[in-house]
């Protein structure tokens, strides 16, 4: 299902990010934090993927993965973690948390969209 | 087992890992609102307004690059400090000028979007700027 939450708290990089998968024939959700996310979701779960910043207002992103991870109804929508931290730590950070992968900004979109193609396929 | 750090070593990673975080945003802003406008203008072949796009995308990640392996502990003096900011201004400079050339352009072909993805450059250009010159200097 090419559709997909995204959770991002910087507007201008939600609008940046739904230009270019809109243009790749993704349809996109977008909201600003970790609760808003939550409810987003309460209303519809029907993702195939989220995108998750990892500095969010209130909960942050990490936390907001393991909440999923760990919730009955939404843990097997994979989740890729955001974040203009590289390193190898932050890397391993989002994957400890449960993120299906991992994607530092600035975004390479041919790459986003690879990994976002493969969260769709893969076997929860 | 974490490696053992220098007093002040800790605190020195930590703003230089923030500054890196900020910096990054913003170009990321730059580079991937520039790779929109770059699409369009390639698809309906103005070439000249193409490249100008381009080259932008092409230095915004250049400096993403220069910002991830030089600041960082090992790497860091003052000496490297103005020198990013300095790239940075002439960067900023550079692609302010390759808007206002695309910025024509879109007006000519009332590219109604593409016109205010650039505002959206410029926006972007102007925060890297300010936070370039209050972290760096």
């Amino acid at each position: 299902m090419k559709r997909v939450l995204l959770v991002e708290d910087i507007e201008n990089t939600r609008v940046l990010v739904g230009r270019h998968l809109s243009r790749k024939g993704w349809t996109i959700e977008g909201c600003s934090s970790a609760e808003e996310c939550f409810a987003t979701l309460r209303r519809d779960s029907r993702f195939g993927v989220i995108l998750m910043d990892v500095g969010l207002p209130g909960m942050d992103g990490l936390e907001a993965t393991r909440t999923l991870r760990q919730s009955v109804e939404w843990n097997a929508i994979p989740i890729i973690i955001l974040t203009a931290h590289a390193s190898a730590n932050d890397e391993k950070k989002a994957m400890d948390a449960g993120a299906f992968s991992y994607e530092c900004k600035p975004i390479d979109f041919d790459k986003l969209l690879r990994k976002m193609d493969a969260a769709i396929t893969s076997p929860t | 087992m974490d490696t053992p750090t220098l007093p002040g070593q800790d605190a020195l990673a930590s703003r230089l890992s923030s500054i890196r975080h900020d910096l990054r945003n913003s170009l990321g802003l730059v580079r991937g609102f520039s790779e929109l406008v770059a699409e369009t203008l390639r698809d309906i072949r103005l070439d000249d307004g193409h490249r100008a796009m381009e080259i932008i995308c092409t230095e915004a990640s250049d400096l993403t690059n220069l910002i991830t392996l030089s600041l960082v502990p090992t790497h860091y003096s003052d000496d490297t400090a103005r020198a990013i900011l300095a790239k940075i201004l002439h960067f900023c400079e550079t692609a302010h000028h390759n808007c206002t050339f695309v910025l024509t352009t879109c007006r000519n072909h009332q590219l109604a979007t593409e016109i205010e993805d650039i505002a959206k450059i410029r926006e972007s250009l102007t925060t890297l700027e300010k936070s370039a010159k209050a972290r760096l200097l």
